[in-house]
């Protein structure tokens, strides 16, 4: 049943979700700000911190806590305003969730700074970091199972009241993105629990380094769908409310998402394309199953011009491109997630290149990479969330987005889009030339080529900087939206589908169906070679503690 | 500032038999693709040169 | 399901470039050999030091202007010979292992980039058509050391 406004109870379980992930914003970015300075040669960090610590922090507070926590902060609410008030025993789950996940990022985040963990948010095998890191990930994992139960309960129970066959496009895009989630996870979990653990303690003296990193690229692939995905439901659902159009096809939507279920796990051997002990053809074929989960991208991009084009049509325009100008460019709503589409172009261009089998010798492990992802989750998915977040913490606060605050937005979208630019153009370009990614500032002993970099490792700390400010900037805004502004009604957008649109089958919503045609493209893709790597594996390795 | 507000108008919407006119768009998502096509041939030859 | 017209046609040249572009580097990989480093040998990582041939690293020539160049990566640096000189166009087959942890394997203005993985031997071949000062550096983070990971390479006339 669809309700207006958030129930109050749900607006609090939302919002903590929240208030974490900005935290999380917050310290990130003051890591980030010092890596670009550290790796420029600019500063050297007061004694006790080392680089690595710092971008372990960095990648575990912005690529993990960050992203999971807003993803379902704004899911509980989407999914409280198109199905209804939580029911009971999904409510008290969502808090179990929120505090168990909580206290697992407590523990690893005690241990990053107590430099008992400085392995990296990869935490790759034999680099061995305390057990506490291991099982503080583990309790996180758990949190968000419940998290991810949660939902999928309210949904199922809302689905038997209301008989209807088919559920809310929000609701079926939020339980879509946290089956993905759970479906990957069990790769990191059952590497957590049966690899690390035990071997971190000290009960089994070695590990199968092979088999851990396939398990956590395993993982690995899909939890970047896990982040775009969300960003995706506020594309298709909200933007074309908030633009005055329609949503151009509930039934491709849908599709769209299947289709990301489908293709976006079998595909982890493109993060070990370069590795040992997996045969050519194996890889090879990851990198076809890779290229297809390309397509229901594709068909995005399509949708969502095809919504501008609409609406702007709707209201007036003409000629061929005259609906890009009836967007509402002013509108902080629409601004922030519009940019970050707009960056998805350059994103998508780095990702197909990455993943050309080969082709990857020429980025893996460079700057390039880290360029790439910049663009991928910390601007296309982090400015969507900002734009979310200017309208649900005032809608879940009971506060409104005003005038002066679109503006200030804007000016963050600005400022974010200006920085990256030369934050990741510096370092796509110095990555093709060869510069490592995960290094600390060195000129390999004045060799000419590390030398070269410098001016780009610069140009990096320069547009660090000016993200920097873009960070302190929406700080800012958040907590003005938050505490302190207007009192009033802010609202929820959820878009409505055209009315030509043709009807949504049925079988898109045939969760069984999905899953198994998932499991089997899993198990053909990875059952020979993860059994090669058991049967043919070399004597385990021992753990080191080299920092 | 006068912000665009999404329920201001709200047109009948005409019921033709024809499809919605999506010049636009495809123009669009080809500028896209060729972005898409024209960095990846560059990778490309920089990968075969560097042989 | 129903697609716009227009959709279709966007689908079907995208796809379609999507498959020009994997049998690009399907051909180049399979038919050229340029499939990517994937050595299936394995080793005890506890006794790399007494396991042929990593018990004496080392530049070795094989015939006429090529050599193979054995390496052992282990934190913070590639154990080999002193000062790397060889030849101009002299191909080199690398073969790598690690005696610790995962460390990578790269030659900047090259296509030398390969994961160096403890118990496993990883391979690569290029040919130096150039003279000039080259850099093997390691590109996987292996400890608070990890920046200090390179050694330089000469090719020479
Ligand atoms: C103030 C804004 C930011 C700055 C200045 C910044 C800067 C950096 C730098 C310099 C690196 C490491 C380069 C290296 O490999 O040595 C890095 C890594 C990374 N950043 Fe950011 N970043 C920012 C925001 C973000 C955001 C918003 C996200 C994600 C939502 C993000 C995700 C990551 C990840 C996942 C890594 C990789 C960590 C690793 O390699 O282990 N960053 N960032
Ligand atoms: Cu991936
Ligand atoms: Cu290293």
């Amino acid at each position: 049943m669809m309700n207006p406004t958030v129930d109050r109870a749900d607006a609090k379980l939302s919002m903590a979700h929240i208030y974490v992930a900005f935290a999380a914003v917050l310290l990130g970015g003051i890591a980030g700000l010092l890596q670009t300075l550290v790796r420029s040669g600019s500063i050297q960090l007061p004694a006790g911190i080392g680089y690595y610590q710092l971008l372990t922090a960095h990648g575990v507070l912005l690529a993990l806590i960050f992203t999971t926590y807003f993803i379902i902060g704004f899911f509980y609410a989407g999914m409280s305003r198109t199905l209804g008030k939580f029911y009971d025993q999904p409510y008290r789950m969502g808090w179990l969730g929120f505090v168990v996940m909580t206290l697992g990022t407590l523990l690893t985040t005690v241990m990053i700074l107590l430099n008992e963990g400085t392995v990296l948010y990869t935490f790759y095998a034999p680099l061995k970091a305390s057990p506490l890191f291991y099982i503080g990930l583990t309790f996180f994992i758990i949190g968000t199972w419940l998290a991810g139960g949660a939902m999928c309960n309210h949904y199922y129970i809302s689905k038997k009241v209301s008989k209807e066959k088919l559920s809310p496009l929000f609701a079926f895009m939020a339980v879509m993105t946290m089956v993905l989630w759970f479906v990957a996870t069990i790769g990191v979990a059952v590497s957590v629990i049966f690899q690390f653990i035990p071997w971190s303690l000290g009960w089994v003296d070695g590990i199968n380094i092979l088999l851990s990193r396939t398990l956590f690229w395993y993982f690995g692939h899909p939890l970047v769908y896990f982040w775009l995905l969300p960003a995706y439901v506020c594309w298709y659902v909200i933007i074309p409310e908030i633009i005055g159009g329609k949503i151009f096809s509930d039934a491709l939507a849908r599709l769209s998402f299947v289709l990301f279920l489908l293709f976006s796990i079998p595909v982890g051997f493109h993060h070990q394309l370069l590795e040992s002990g997996i045969s050519p053809f194996w890889k090879f074929l990851q990198v076809v199953l890779t290229f297809m989960v390309i397509v229901p991208s594709l068909m995005t991009a399509f949708s969502l011009f095809a919504t501008f084009e609409l609406a702007g049509r709707k209201k007036g325009a003409t000629g061929l491109f005259g609906w890009f100008k009836k967007l509402p460019w002013k509108d902080a709503r629409f601004f922030a997630p519009m940019v970050g589409m707009l960056i998805f172009v350059p994103a998508g261009a780095g990702g197909i290149i990455n993943a050309s089998n080969q082709m990857n010798q020429i980025v893996h492990n460079t700057l390039w990479v880290t360029g790439h992802f910049h663009l991928t989750v910390a601007s296309s998915v982090a400015l969507t969330f900002f734009g979310i977040a200017y309208w649900l913490i005032p809608h879940l606060t009971g506060r409104v987005l005003t005038g002066r605050m679109h503006s200030l937005a804007n000016l963050q979208t600005i400022l974010w889009a200006i920085g990256m630019f030369f934050m990741s153009g510096a370092m796509h370009t110095v990555g093709l030339l060869g510069a490592p990614r995960r290094t600390a500032y060195t000129t390999y002993q004045e060799h000419p080529d590390a030398l070269g970099w410098i001016p780009y490792e610069v140009t990096m700390a320069a547009g660090g900087s000016i993200l920097f400010i873009a960070i302190l900037l929406l700080m800012f805004i958040l907590t003005d939206l938050a505490f302190f502004a207007l009192k009033g009604k802010e609202d929820f957008p959820i878009g409505t589908v055209a009315d030509r649109a043709e009807k949504t089958p049925i079988i898109l919503e045939n969760w069984r169906l999905w899953l198994t045609v998932a499991t089997v493209l899993i198990l053909v893709a990875y059952t020979v070679p993860v059994v090669h790597m058991i049967e043919h594996a070399p004597p385990s390795s021992p753990g080191f503690k080299f920092w | 500032m006068k912000l665009v507000n999404s329920k201001t108008e709200s047109q009948p919407v005409k019921i033709e038999k024809s499809e919605e006119d999506l010049k636009g768009t495809i123009i669009s998502v080809f500028m896209v693709g060729g972005f898409i096509a024209l960095s990846w041939a560059g990778v490309y030859l920089l990968f075969v040169a560097r042989f | 399901m129903h697609f716009h017209k227009f959709e279709k046609i966007w689908l079907i040249v995208g796809s379609g470039t999507l498959i020009v572009f994997l049998l690009i580097i399907g051909i180049n990989a399979f038919a050229m050999g340029h499939t990517p480093p994937s050595e299936d040998e394995i080793l005890n990582p506890r006794e790399v030091d007494t396991t042929p041939p990593f018990d004496e690293p080392g530049l070795k020539k094989v015939s006429e202007n090529e050599y193979e160049l054995v390496m052992v990566a282990q934190a913070f640096t590639f154990e080999s010979v002193k000062d790397l000189k060889i030849p101009k166009g002299a191909t080199v087959h690398f073969k790598v292992t690690s005696k610790d942890v995962v460390h990578g394997f790269q030659i900047p203005k090259t296509n030398v980039n390969m994961m160096i993985t403890p118990g496993h031997v990883n391979s690569i071949t290029h040919t130096f058509d150039e003279t000039g000062q080259f850099l093997i550096l390691c590109n996987e983070y292996c400890g608070v050391g990890h920046q200090a990971m390179g050694v330089p390479l000469e090719v020479i006339e």
